[in-house]
């Protein structure tokens, strides 16, 4: 009976396994077996590579290559997209999600400020200064559940990011750092084991001096009262008050910031930190004074 | 081995060495360690029991290796057979490179040394720095690579502002052209309506001519047929002729009234 017949079909479906990875199987000779060429009795004088030419010497033109033609891969060169990609920054991708996390296991003391150095000896971030890495890039995700109060420093931020971190009361900059004083920056162990001293950074080169010096992006570079300025506005856009300090202690630790040309809170460029001895060598001479100051 | 035995033939055996003491307790397969432990008088353990073994003679000899002892010690456990030059590197042993070795005549090592061991690597601290020629020239290179950040801002700006210029520019050339566009509509259409005409002239003179074909040849035919292009060809040489004919006979024409009037 032909309807019998369906219903066992179905109950068959039915108790039968879903299809899933573990169960497909190849179609019958879909993987193909490569022909072997050895040296033996059955594959006779040239073991199926015939007689002469290309095919026996192995000296069989290159992929694509189309007998002097311009081959088809190089017809269509334009990659306009790919264009000074070897100018380019590259920044490391970091969520306040991240940070929030970092704050919350204590891998991150928010009662000092922040910076690329305390972000790397998290051990949970690395910047690469040899791949074009110039630090890190503060990424909105996780903004709405961000509410660590913190003074932090990064080089690149959204307007989202500035806002979430400035609605807990906290503080954020933008600062470049150049390739040498960020080899430095990220690991401050393995730098003064070099014994030299601490560099001078650099100005931000030309095509970033927008950014930096934008009181929007809160460039380390803008005019503190246009800052100021721009907290209030943003405030107003997103609709959050501003945060009054609470205390000296606070306030201090939250208004803290680096000199343009210092890399490391509290030690100057110029000096000499060893660990060993733990003491700091400093250059008296005028001439390297006013070398690392300037 | 009684232990009193052993401690008389450590106390004679001094003067060989304590290596050589060790060697000789292991050729006899004596647990050396355990042993010496026990029996040496000179270790703290050994102390309570100095009643047992109390001798000058002893105790002259333990004042001398009291003050090499701990370097025997060290040298009885290191047991991994590296050269010198080697087992300083080792972590727990830590120790500064020959100043002999050949790197030392490098800078970045000097300096490397001083991070690593402070004032005990003999370092001079000033080769931390670069010299002042060097730090001259740095300064010079600066002049030239590095300006100020006041030039810099001032750049930025001026560019800023140029790329508005060309953006202002950009919006009137737009805007003047804007208001040109419905009259440019219009030239368009005329074109486009006498491409129209001229087409549809050259297509009916074609069908007149397919159709004066299949008159001619009883059936209609493609355009693309030699005999209707030699038919064309032949009506072309016609109408060729025809207007040589034409002109000849105004010539002629013009001729006699010329004569005419010559006469005249």
């Amino acid at each position: 009976m032909a309807s019998g017949i369906t219903e066992k079909a179905l109950k068959l479906v039915q108790s039968l396994p879903r299809l899933s990875l573990s169960n497909i199987k190849n179609l019958p000779h879909s993987i193909k077996k490569t022909k072997r060429r050895r040296r033996d009795r059955q594959h006779g004088k040239t073991h199926g590579r015939g007689h002469k030419g290309q095919g026996q010497r192995a000296t069989l033109p290159r992929l694509g290559f189309e007998g002097n033609n311009t081959p088809f891969y190089l017809q269509i060169p334009k990659e306009p997209y790919y264009k000074d990609h070897e100018l380019r920054k590259e920044y490391v991708p970091v969520s306040l999600l991240q940070i929030q996390r970092f704050v919350d296991l204590g891998r991150l003391n928010v009662k000092e400020p922040i910076d690329l150095s305390s972000l790397c000896n998290t051990r949970l971030i690395q910047v690469k200064w040899e791949q074009k890495q110039f630090g890190v890039d503060l990424l909105d995700e996780g903004a709405d559940i961000f509410c660590a109060r913190l003074n932090i420093e990064v080089q690149k931020a959204s307007e989202l990011t500035i806002a979430a971190i400035e609605k807990n009361g906290g503080v954020i900059t933008t600062r470049y750092y150049d390739p040498h004083s960020l080899h430095a920056v990220v690991n401050p162990a393995k730098f003064f084991a070099k014994g030299v001293p601490i560099p001078r950074c650099k100005l931000p080169p030309q095509n970033e001096i927008a950014y930096y010096s934008d009181a929007k992006n809160r460039g380390y570079l803008a005019d503190p009262e246009k800052i100021l300025h721009a907290r209030v506005e943003l405030a107003q856009k997103y609709g959050y008050a501003l945060f009054e300090y609470e205390n000296e202690e606070e306030k201090e630790m939250l208004l803290t910031r680096k000199d343009p040309r210092q890399i490391f809170l509290g030690l100057a460029p110029g000096w000499v930190v060893n660990l060993k001895d733990k003491v700091i060598l400093k250059p008296k001479d005028p001439e390297f004074v006013n070398y690392y100051k300037s | 081995m009684r232990v009193s035995s052993l401690y008389t033939m450590a106390a004679s055996m001094t003067k060989l060495g304590i290596n050589h003491l060790y060697r000789l307790l292991s050729l006899r397969n004596i647990h050396v360690q355990s042993t010496l432990f026990v029996s040496w008088p000179f270790s703290e353990k050994t102390d309570k029991n100095e009643e047992e073994f109390p001798s000058e003679e002893v105790f002259e000899v333990a004042d001398e290796r009291n003050e090499v002892s701990e370097e025997m010690i060290d040298k009885m456990r290191n047991v991994s057979r590296l050269p010198d030059r080697l087992r300083r590197r080792l972590p727990h042993v830590n120790k500064m490179p020959d100043s002999n070795h050949p790197k030392f005549d490098q800078l970045w090592f000097k300096r490397k040394m001083y991070a690593k061991f402070g004032q005990e690597s003999g370092v001079d601290a000033r080769i931390m720095w670069p010299t002042r020629s060097e730090i001259r020239e740095r300064i010079e290179e600066d002049t030239i690579l590095e300006p100020s950040l006041q030039e810099r801002l001032q750049k930025a700006e001026e560019e800023k502002i140029q790329i508005e210029k060309y953006l202002n520019q950009r919006q009137e050339k737009i805007k003047a052209n804007m208001a040109k566009m419905p009259k440019w509509i219009e030239e368009y259409k005329a074109r486009e309506s006498k491409k129209l005409e001229t087409q549809k002239k050259q297509q009916d003179k074609k069908q007149i001519l397919l159709e004066q074909a299949r008159e001619y040849f009883g059936y209609a035919i493609d355009p693309r047929d030699q005999k209707f292009i030699r038919m064309l060809e032949e009506k072309e040489e016609e109408e060729k002729k025809l207007l040589k004919k034409k002109k000849k006979e105004k010539r002629l024409q013009l001729k006699e009234m010329y004569n005419v009037t010559g006469k005249q």
